[in-house]
């Protein structure tokens, strides 16, 4: 690894530059300064390291919600008899929920809400931009940092400060309007006026940490890439992150205006989306899904984004077709914006029906391009099966059943039927859950070395991955079917014949928490005893893997990075029978010369 | 019902996988696109899937194995994968709106029934003015309307919603659709066949503990979700033949022969001569004065003469003198608005009428209207009047669309 430890000339002579030389994780003195330090640090690895931290937090919470919709759905009427059945998990669910018919669905719809605001506002939205995005981008490109690392550092502090509202209307009692606070329910229900304020308030000012991270990713990707790199040396990864970020400061403002006229409505009873005060509810479902459809495009583009790198670096191929992935990324940033009509197929006229209808099926191409493309990458490779290797597999396997279960969506007469049943609960979990969170689970594996240094136990991840993998389909194809034959979502109670698809369902839950759980313990085990991790542990050729150490330097790299070759050029610069992790890197070339 | 198509393009029992038996006559076009679309899913997921792992297994990283130059790039190749999916879609967008206008426009013929929606119930009202009268108890003890349709005559559904957005969902029928506060929209479809009856062991139709028969609904469900009871918020269609469904439509009309002087009274007033447009009994100023608290008030007349009602017999005369010549004595600050009823009302309406008026002191109807939050804290059993306790009795015939409330949690 000579180029990563031969930069001497850089003097560890001088005290100063010695601090800027060791690894960004190294502590800075006492316990209270490194806790200063990284609150106060501009560095965007710190800043990614600790969103991921809060966004994995985050996601636990989400997933306890989700584990307790669940139980409750074991039975049909479990709150209702909780106390008559006796049986284990109606005692439990009486704990947690409450007594009583009308309690306990009230308290069902809160948990029910709470796990939607969480994993799409708080989870999902920032999670890959966030934490891999803020650590990777910078090294991707060859840069020191983001473009505004002050920004960064504020854009962590609004999704704090953001997260604050959201766990303090959870603290009062939580809000029971769904995540997509329809009105005119969510401008009148109840007493909670309070809590859904804070609620919306928490939506509204998490937009702008995104809006910041989007516009840090796009001035970043625009003016700080390393000499040498085209933008089509740029790795795929940096083309998935960049057009999520269009979107993110396009499509955000969108939605802040219109949470913003919810808190007007709720607070000076100005009439806008409540018809008793001459409001229209369904304009407020056009200004939401106006800005919610793109963002389901800013949470599957950086899943997609991983994906790339995942299929490239362990089946050491170019991806098929660069420049096809890398357009459709913006193809699909363009059409995302005019497709969110179809969330209203139930509740606009003809015309519009039509015209979203086929809109929609065109937003799908760019999509299934990708998948074919990324298949067609594994023809002829070497194809390694590790974690992120079987995750990015996963991915295909999942996020082709939640696009193809799309179709039956775009089709107008079949979404009259199944619109708001769990088909549609099924067929967003496998693009959000199966498409965005399982990329991630895989990246952060795939990144692990080179975010802390250490490696993970290869087996427990492949075995934590199984239980995933397995309970995910568990959890959700049941719900294809039940929500095909009328099971309407947002129920805490159903009619008896639905109950053998829930239970399966739960059952798959279960199996789901166990996986995550694995993965929890094999990433603690390799914290505190973890093999030191070299710095290209799996034969990357993007600059993250051959030009930056395991962990990074403070300051990324020793020199700025000079690019002689494309991002997956493996045929080119690698010998056919290197092992990972034994790569030998070429060297660099004078600036601005390329290989190719 | 037999879907030819539908078995042509998958076997009945993939079907059967997928979906509830249907009924209505745009159903099997949504069957049929919907196995249309699952066959397509079915063969580009199995020749992705194969595709993949094929290849994970043929080029799986072995030690010593020297790795395999190929190209990274076919246009021709990239084209086809873009434009075939495309291609593919098209017939399935015109397939699909195709059958989306089936579900929108509703013959001019059709039955026209106004359901409202209201946290967390269904109510219907027939073109004649009929409401459903019968409950059936749900899964978590909530009251069910039971909604008649005729077999073989196109209905169309009028909606609207008292407060926030709710959608209303038969899945036998594969459609829905919102149900908005601020305005009205429509569905319709047509049923194929009357519901079956649910038969015993001995093939004898059952009956519920209520002596009700019973039948093998369709379900109806609230699709748009509206806070605590949403699941809770469910509707039965009942199919009946069309001459059963004209009969069963006119009887609904008429009022409940088991019914106190004071239903039917409620029933002339809210249904049958429509007193309600004018006289309100929750102390709404209206045309005409509110029958709230009447009994026992003193009225000053526009000719400067008073009455109180506080006897039976001047009260009586009075009320048959306003029925029949409304003109004859205006309370002060009304106009006089209102028609003679000579020749249309019998007299044992007005009877009827008049206890319902005296009745309307206590407003036992407005007390039932009442949210579930009030009606829960009054005692189940003493406060409500025997017609409008759904376990011993199918609802008061007068009762307005809003069904009275069961008390939560069955009164446990």
């Amino acid at each position: 690894m000579a180029s990563f430890t031969g930069s001497r000339e850089h003097g560890l002579t001088h005290a100063h530059d010695e601090h800027h030389d060791v690894s960004y994780l190294h502590p800075k003195g006492s316990i209270l300064a490194t806790i200063w330090d990284w609150m106060t640090t501009i560095d965007h690895k710190k800043i990614g390291v600790m969103y991921l931290v809060a966004i994995l937090f985050m996601f636990f919470l989400g997933g306890v919600a989700a584990l307790i919709v669940r139980l409750e759905l074991l039975s049909p009427t479990a709150v209702t008899h909780a106390g008559t059945q006796a049986t284990l998990h109606g005692q439990i669910l009486q704990g947690i929920l409450g007594e009583g018919l009308n309690k306990g669905n009230e308290a069902y719809n809160r948990v029910m809400t709470l796990h939607g605001i969480i994993m799409v506002f708080l989870v999902i939205v920032p999670s890959v931009p966030a934490s891999l995005g803020n650590f990777l981008l910078p090294l991707m490109v060859g840069a020191k940092d983001v473009a505004f690392p002050r920004l960064n550092l504020l854009s962590w502090y609004i999704y704090l400060f953001g997260s604050f509202f959201a766990i303090a209307s959870l603290i009062m009692g939580g809000v029971d309007t769904g995540w997509t606070f329809y009105t005119p329910y969510s401008t009148t229900t109840g007493n909670e006026h309070g809590r859904v304020v804070w609620m919306v308030t928490a939506a509204f000012v998490l937009g702008f940490s995104s809006i910041f991270t989007g516009l840090n990713f796009v001035v970043t990707v625009h003016k700080l890439r390393a000499p040498g790199m085209g933008w089509f040396d740029m790795p795929l990864f940096v083309w998935g992150i960049y057009g999520a970020a269009i979107i993110q400061v396009l499509a955000t403002p969108v939605i802040g205006i219109t949470l913003l006229l919810l808190i007007f409505e709720r607070l000076f009873n100005q009439g806008i989306f409540d018809p008793r005060i001459g409001g229209d509810p369904v304009l407020f479902q056009h200004f939401f899904w106006f800005y919610s459809h793109p963002v389901v495009y800013v949470m599957i583009l950086p899943g997609m984004a991983i994906i790339n790198e995942l299929i490239a670096v362990h089946s050491r191929k170019k991806i098929f077709g660069y420049r096809a992935v890398a357009f459709s990324t913006l193809a699909i940033a363009g059409i995302s914006f005019i497709v969110w009509g179809h969330h209203l197929f139930t509740a606009e006229g003809e015309v519009a029906a039509a015209v979203f209808s086929a809109l929609t099926f065109l937003v799908a191409i760019p999509s299934a391009v990708k998948v074919i493309n990324w298949i067609a990458t594994l023809y002829k490779g070497s194809i390694s099966l590790n974690t992120p290797m079987l995750y990015a597999l996963a991915f295909l396997f999942l996020f082709s059943i939640g696009g193809l279960t799309g179709i039956f969506l775009g089709a107008l007469s079949v979404d009259l039927h199944l619109h708001d049943t769990y088909f549609i609960v099924a067929h967003f979990h496998y693009v959000m859950m199966g498409g965005t969170i399982i990329a991630f689970i895989g990246g952060i594996h795939h990144w692990w070395p080179k975010m802390f240094g250490k490696m993970y136990n290869e087996w427990a991840g492949r075995i934590g991955w199984f239980f995933v993998f397995v309970g995910f389909n568990t959890t959700f194809i049941p719900q294809f079917l039940m929500g095909a034959r009328g099971m309407p979502r947002r129920y805490a109670t159903y009619v008896p014949e639905f109950q053998i698809y829930h239970v399966i369902s739960t059952v798959g839950s279960w199996m789901l928490a166990i996986g995550f759980l694995i993965h929890l313990i094999t990433f603690m085990h390799s914290l505190v005893a973890g093999k030191r991790a070299p710095a290209n542990p799996w034969g990357g050729l993007t600059l993250e893997w051959t030009d930056a150490a395991s962990p990074p330097i403070e300051h990324n790299f020793h020199h700025e990075p000079v690019v002689t070759h494309g991002p997956y050029d493996y045929d080119d610069v690698l010998p056919p029978q290197t092992a990972p992790g034994e790569y030998i890197l070429p060297v660099p070339l004078p600036a601005g010369a390329k290989a190719h | 019902m037999t879907h030819s198509l539908t078995f042509t393009l998958g076997q009945q029992w993939l079907h059967d996988m997928w979906f509830t038996k249907a009924n209505s006559t745009q159903a099997a076009q949504t069957d049929d696109l919907f196995m249309f679309i699952l066959w397509i899913c079915i063969f580009s997921f199995v020749l992705l899937m194969g595709a993949m792992f094929y290849f994970v297994a043929r080029y799986r990283r072995r030690p010593g194995v020297p790795t395999i130059r190929s190209a990274s790039h076919n246009t021709p190749l990239e084209l086809a994968w873009s434009v075939g999916p495309l291609l593919i879609l098209v017939p399935v967008f015109f397939w699909g709106f195709h059958g989306y206008i089936g579900k929108q426009a509703a013959p001019a013929n059709a039955e026209l029934i106004r359901i409202t929606g209201e946290k967390w119930q269904w109510s219907a009202v027939y073109s004649n003015g009929a409401s459903p009268r019968e409950y059936v108890r749900g899964t978590t003890d909530s009251e069910i309307p039971v909604l008649i349709v005729p077999a073989g005559r196109p209905v169309k559904l009028m909606l609207t919603s008292k407060d926030v957005i709710h959608a209303f969902f038969i899945p036998d029928f594969r459609t829905k659709i919102d149900v908005d506060p601020n305005r009205y929209t429509s569905m319709w479809f047509q049923p194929l066949k009357a519901s079956p009856p649910v038969l015993g062991p001995d093939g004898k139709q059952l009956k519920d503990d209520r002596g009700n028969w019973l039948f093998h609904d369709h379900h109806v469900f609230c699709a748009e979700y509206c806070g605590d009871n949403h699941s809770e918020m469910a509707a039965y269609i009942r199919v009946l033949e069309a001459s059963e469904f004209d009969k069963m439509k006119e009887m609904l009309a008429l009022p409940d022969p088991n019914s106190t002087p004071e239903q039917l009274g409620e029933f002339y007033w809210g249904k049958k001569f429509g007193c309600r447009s004018c006289h309100s009994i929750d102390g709404t100023k209206g045309t005409g004065p509110t029958w709230k608290d009447l009994w026992g008030r003193t009225e000053t007349f526009s000719d400067g003469s008073t009455l109180t009602f506080d006897d039976d017999v001047a009260f009586a005369n009075y009320v048959r003198e306003s029925v029949l010549t409304p003109q004859a004595k205006i309370v002060n600050g009304f106009g006089p608005q209102m028609n003679s009823y000579q020749g249309q009302i019998k007299e044992a309406e007005i009877q009827a009428i008049l206890a319902f008026m005296k009745s309307a002191k206590v407003a036992p109807a407005m007390a039932a209207k009442n949210p579930p939050a009030s009606a829960g804290a009054a005692p189940p059993a003493g406060g409500a009047k025997p017609g409008e306790k759904p376990a011993e009795k199918p609802a008061a015939p007068g009762t307005p669309p809003n069904r009275p409330v069961p008390p939560p949690g069955g009164g446990k």
